[in-house]
């Protein structure tokens, strides 16, 4: 059965699930990448499920699911109304930096994206 | 629920499934199944759930500690149910695919089944997942929609149900004013519920759901209406046996605050599925053991009790084997 475009993509959704760093090439590679810089929130249209620990999450972009638990699934929760990335360190208690990875992951994923600073 | 007694490890995952069916709804006196479970207890457990679209259900209650797992057990239901909830997500962007399709062309149309049910009428959408999505088009746009639906999906089986399909099958659509088509977006071929089943289903859906707003399924989708009627589309298995997630559909959709007692029997009364309205509502008190009354309830156990069966025409019960 498939958990994707194809029962590969599907374990292959899965694998990546497990991660909850950004893939390699979407890491920032120093100063400049304005991650701290923007407000996020989830990307338009993309279709999302809770399940027991997390949420499943299917961007519009691709073929395959992602399962997020933990953290990533705190994340993508709290990005329901879009955020800085200070405001959602606080809101799920981590530092910064690491909010930070998160979020490029989402970005990588292409179930978050960037937006007008909240004036919120 | 041990292997004792000579009970195999099937029979004892069909014991439990009526309590993983039942789980978080209230006024249900049945409990989750339990464990800790053997090898082969849990696997034909596992294998019971994905049959009768359970797998969330089970996962909700072992992560609410209700069913005891081990490690790897709890590893295998983890996937088990991003599986089933990646299917369904799947489903929903197909039919949104389809709808931006058909509303290119101007065809009307309607999101049915699994997918309205779980966001409408569930009190947890998550439990309910749902490895097609029907939409419903009007029967002379049926040629042209399977047409043009063909390709949704990226090479996905497409099945189409028109209601010729339909027609010869007992009650028949006649005395509906007007049946629609069904389009099924599906992985894999659907099996055709009864006549019987759709009616039912489709009154309870109409009544509860028509009012609770949009699907939310994004702009080009609309919610039910009165004009269209509903189909659940896949609630048989395979080999024909019920599925438990409808019986769930149908307490979730009895229950929901937004129906209508008299309002659901006078549809039924319309459609010429009294009977089986009563008879689905009163077997599915059963099934799950419901000990809140109900105003439909009530009323469906009093219809079961007094009335005479008067389902002769097609000789089958709604959760009969076709």
């Amino acid at each position: 059965v498939a958990v994707g475009g194809t029962k590969a993509e599907g374990k292959a959704a899965n694998s990546r699930a497990d991660r909850t760093g950004p893939p390699a090439r979407s890491r920032p590679s120093g100063e400049g990448t304005g991650v701290d810089q923007e407000s996020w929130e989830r990307a338009l249209d993309v279709g999302w499920r809770r399940t027991a620990t997390g949420v499943v999450v299917l961007p519009t972009t691709g073929t395959a699911a992602y399962a997020l638990d933990g953290l990533p699934a705190r994340c993508w929760e709290a990005l329901g109304r879009p955020m800085s990335l200070d405001a959602l360190a606080d809101e799920v208690e981590i530092d910064g930096e690491r909010a930070g990875e998160v979020v490029l992951f989402l970005v990588a994923i292409g179930v978050v994206r960037a937006c007008a600073p909240s004036t919120a | 629920v041990r292997a004792v007694d000579g009970m195999t490890a099937a029979a004892i995952a069909a014991a439990s499934l009526p309590g993983v069916a039942a789980h978080g709804l209230a006024g249900s006196v049945l409990e989750s199944p339990g464990g800790p479970f053997e090898a082969h207890e849990w696997f034909a457990l596992l294998r019971a759930c994905r049959d009768h679209g359970l797998v969330s259900l089970l996962a909700a209650a072992a992560h609410r500690g209700g069913v005891v797992l081990s490690a790897v057990q709890a590893q295998e239901l983890a996937g088990a149910e991003r599986e089933v909830a990646a299917l369904a997500l799947h489903a929903e962007q197909r039919a949104l695919q389809a709808s931006v399709v058909l509303d290119g062309v101007d065809v009307e149309h309607r999101v049915l089944g699994g997918s309205p049910r779980s966001r409408l009428g569930y009190r947890d959408p998550a439990a309910r997942t749902f490895p097609s999505v029907a939409l419903l088009v009007p029967p002379d746009a049926l040629g042209l929609a399977r047409e043009l639906c063909r390709g949704v999906g990226r090479g996905r089986r497409v099945v189409v149900r028109s209601t010729l399909d339909l027609a010869d099958v007992s009650l028949g659509l006649d005395r509906m004013a007007d049946p629609g088509a069904l389009l099924v977006l599906a992985d894999r071929p659907v099996p055709t519920a009864t006549v019987e089943e759709h009616l039912v289903l489709a009154c309870l859906e109409l009544v509860s759901l028509a009012d609770a707003g949009p699907v939310d399924l994004g702009p080009e989708v609309g919610a039910l209406d009165g004009g269209l009627l509903a189909d659940g589309g896949e609630p048989f298995t395979a080999d024909g046996d019920c599925r438990l997630v409808v019986e769930r559909d149908v307490a979730e959709l009895t229950l929901s605050p937004a129906v209508d007692p008299d309002r659901v029997r006078q549809v039924a009364q319309g459609w010429g599925v009294l009977d089986l309205t009563a008879r689905a509502i009163a077997e599915t008190w059963r099934t799950l053991s419901l000990a809140d009354r109900t105003a439909l309830s009530v009323w469906a156990e009093r219809e079961v009790q007094h009335r005479p069966r008067r389902h002769a025409r097609s000789g089958r019960h709604p959760r009969s084997r076709r």
